[in-house]
């Protein structure tokens, strides 16, 4: 979608319709031209480490701020999580879970693997709008990270 | 009062034992006594017996003297005694000289006149038929003396020198005359012949049937009677006596004195009639003395003698008494014995039922495994095995329960988790519709009429609805999986704080709101915060239309529950229909009339129950409803 090296936000969502009205929303925000979007969780892992399809990925190159939704098909969620914060290259990074599970299991999992948010999708447009909105502002723009 | 089955049988077993040995004692005396009465009578008919062949052989002894009587020579010596004396010119005078002569001289001397009687003709005949025949047979004198008397009392012949010449004024000789037959004289002590004995006289009549004298033998009974051994004993310490009619000892089988008077004595005052028996104490010891009076024998009167037999009661009874002294020993062994084998025959039926009960106690307590072990054949066994089978098919039946428990709690956790993944699934899509509906009105608002605009909202607003739906749906899956946090709950607080959250709308609505003092509870405090929420909407909404609402938070005890309450005077609901009420999305009233999706009851229901209580409604149209939840007592 968009070039390899201006990626900002790096978006895991499986629903091409949830993926339209999340980039939607973040198009609102002037912020979707720097979105890459990939459909299930080994795109997601290949994407952020460099690897299988995305071999030629500068892998320093980190996004900032990863919205994650929690079931993809191939690799789950959960586990894309894990590898992304177990990871030196990659632990920095702000991951955002943003699903429609509002599962205990799933919060606390995800906390526990180092979750730096967990949104639950609201079903009302308008709310979703503005809860993707503010995250794409809050996160690659305002929050500070370690280059 | 609590007697195990154990005493009772040995209890039992011995009141049988008892009762067996007070038969027994019984049976003992009443054959003691028995036995004593038997040796009574059949020592008094020994005692008669006795007596009998007493006077029998004094009897015979005076037959044959009687026989003698008769002899030839004896009647021809007295007829001419007789006929010489009454040729007497004073007969009494001649009597009387010889007499003093006779008396006169000295005790061992014979003077002529004396020789020549003791030795005529009649008196040797009579010394050799009568006292040496009889000596000769029996070793000792029969009739030590004998002599004979003619009509005037004077001695024609004798046998051995008699004490006086003149006999009338002898008893005997009185008595001879009197009695014309013979007599028998009480038995005395003859002085002359120094025996114990009896007289024998009989008086003699001549042809013309006129007394001519009197025949007269001394019967040696003294000896007679102790060398006739009369006198057989069954027992060796009886005592046999024989005595006179007025008390005099003639016999004893113990060293006595002959002629010794007892009728002084006690037993002899106690003889009354002619045969008895009787009882008395004597020197520290019981007696049994049987007796009998001598009643003659033929023509022979007898001569009144008593005899008296002594038992020793104690030897009598020695055989009785020592079997009943061995029956107490063997009863006493037996009891001893019989108790070691109560001790263990009952064994046989506690040990059993003991561990009947052990097991329904084991089994009692869940462990449904175990069985009871029990060999016998009898009742107990049958009752075990019957207990057994019990206990297998509660097991058996406590097994089919699991099994089904566990296919419900299946049934019930793949209901939640399709509830839930429905509800979650159906999220996507439904965000999809709300999404690109609102994107449309968005980028295409302004190319649609009013009627595309509406129609497009009529979409979202049934998007909106089926999101509730789906929350409440999950809220309420979501309910059924978690698990219960118990604590103790200050339910008048819970309320307090449920009340605030709601009071935009109660203020708006001008409700008045009134909690009283609530018991606490046990529970999960988020869920009953729910019941409180969803009552409180509930009660809430339904009194919007009402000019002057009124909502109470009130409760009350019940046994061993607490039972709270929410009441208003909304507009209540008919009863007709209250079990819906608490059905998942089941309404009384359209969504027109009162917002709401209808599972609030529902949750209300579950989260109780799972707490152990109960809910329930009551409503009347327009007048109001009140909704009750109970919670077990803390």
């Amino acid at each position: 979608m968009t070039s390899g090296n201006a990626v900002e936000i790096l978006l895991v969502e499986d629903n091409p319709n949830d993926a339209e009205l999340t980039l939607r929303a973040l198009k609102k925000r002037n912020l979707a031209n720097k979105v890459h979007v990939v459909t299930d969780g080994a795109e997601a892992l290949d994407y952020i480490f460099a690897t299988g399809s995305h071999e030629s990925r500068d892998i320093s190159h980190r996004p900032k701020l990863i919205l994650l939704d929690l079931k993809l098909p191939k690799v789950d969620g959960l586990e894309v999580l894990r590898r992304i914060k177990s990871d030196e290259r990659t632990k920095a990074i702000p991951v955002v879970v943003l699903t429609s599970s509002r599962e205990e299991q799933d919060m606390v999992e995800s906390y526990k693997l180092g979750v730096n948010s967990y949104i639950v999708k609201p079903v009302d447009f308008n709310k979703f709008i503005d809860a993707v909105g503010n995250l794409g502002l809050y996160w690659p723009l305002l929050n500070e990270q370690p280059s | 009062m609590k007697i195990k089955i154990r005493t009772k049988l040995i209890i039992s077993f011995y009141l049988g034992l008892l009762l067996m040995m007070a038969l027994a004692l019984y049976s003992m005396g009443v054959s003691q006594k028995t036995l004593q009465e038997s040796v009574a009578r059949s020592s008094m008919f020994l005692a008669q017996e006795m007596l009998t062949r007493i006077d029998a052989v004094i009897f015979f002894k005076t037959e044959e003297f009687q026989a003698h009587s008769g002899h030839f020579y004896l009647r021809k010596d007295l007829l001419a005694s007789n006929q010489a004396f009454a040729k007497l010119v004073n007969v009494q005078t001649y009597i009387t000289q010889r007499d003093r002569e006779w008396v006169s001289a000295p005790k061992k001397e014979i003077t002529p006149f004396m020789k020549e009687l003791l030795t005529n003709n009649l008196s040797n005949t009579l010394r050799e038929e009568l006292v040496e025949f009889y000596e000769k047979k029996y070793g000792y004198k029969v009739f030590p003396e004998v002599c004979v008397t003619n009509k005037y009392g004077a001695i024609v012949a004798s046998t051995k020198k008699t004490s006086d010449y003149l006999q009338t004024d002898e008893e005997w000789y009185q008595k001879a005359i009197a009695e014309k037959d013979y007599w028998v004289g009480p038995i005395e002590y003859d002085e002359s012949s120094e025996v114990f004995a009896n007289d024998i006289v009989i008086s003699l009549y001549d042809e013309g049937g006129n007394f001519s004298g009197i025949f007269k033998a001394v019967l040696n009974t003294g000896r007679i009677i102790r060398d006739a051994e009369l006198f057989g004993r069954e027992y060796e310490t009886t005592r046999i006596s024989l005595i006179t009619k007025d008390g005099r000892l003639i016999y004893r089988t113990i060293p006595f004195k002959f002629l010794e008077d007892v009728s002084e004595k006690t037993f002899f005052k106690r003889i009354k009639d002619e045969r008895g028996s009787f009882t008395a104490k004597v020197g520290g010891r019981d007696k049994l003395y049987s007796f009998a009076r001598s009643t003659g024998i033929r023509g022979f009167k007898g001569l009144g003698w008593i005899l008296l037999l002594e038992h020793d009661v104690d030897e009598i009874l020695k055989h009785a008494i020592s079997l009943r002294n061995r029956m107490m020993i063997v009863s006493s062994v037996l009891i001893i014995i019989g108790m070691v084998i109560a001790f263990f025959i009952s064994f046989f039926i506690t040990k059993p039922l003991a561990k009947l009960t052990k097991g329904a106690k084991i089994i009692g307590k869940g462990d449904l495994d175990h069985r009871v072990e029990i060999k016998a054949q009898d009742e107990i066994g049958e009752l075990a095995l019957a207990f057994n089978e019990m206990a297998e098919k509660r097991k058996r039946a406590q097994e089919e329960i699991k099994i089904y428990l566990s296919k419900l709690e299946a049934t019930n956790r793949e209901l939640d988790a399709f509830t839930y993944s429905v509800s979650h699934d159906l999220r996507a899509p439904l965000r999809a519709i709300t999404g690109f509906s609102e994107m449309i009105v968005e980028d295409y608002g302004d190319k649609l009429d009013q009627d595309g605009q509406r129609q497009l909202g009529v979409i979202q607003n049934s998007a909106q609805d089926m999101g509730k739906l789906i929350d409440d749906l999950l809220a309420f899956s979501r309910l059924g999986r978690k698990s219960l946090t118990k604590s103790k709950i200050d339910m008048h607080t819970l309320a307090d704080e449920v009340t605030e959250t709601l009071q935009l709308i109660e203020k708006k609505q001008k409700i008045r709101l009134n909690v009283k003092d609530l018991p606490s509870a046990l529970g999960d405090r988020a869920m009953i915060r729910e019941v409180f929420v969803n009552l409180l909407s509930n009660a809430i909404k339904y009194t919007g239309p009402v000019k002057e609402p009124v909502i109470e938070i009130d409760s009350r005890t019940e046994g061993d529950e607490n039972i709270y309450y929410v009441t208003d005077n909304g507009v209540g609901f008919d009863m007709k229909y209250v079990d819906k009420l608490f059905q998942v999305f089941q309404r009384l009233h359209s969504a027109e009339e009162f917002e709401g999706t209808g599972i609030g009851l529902a949750l209300v229901q579950r989260i109780i129950h799972r707490h152990g209580g109960r809910v329930w409604g009551e409503g009347k149209v327009n007048e109001g409803a009140t909704f009750y939840f109970s919670l077990p007592r803390i």
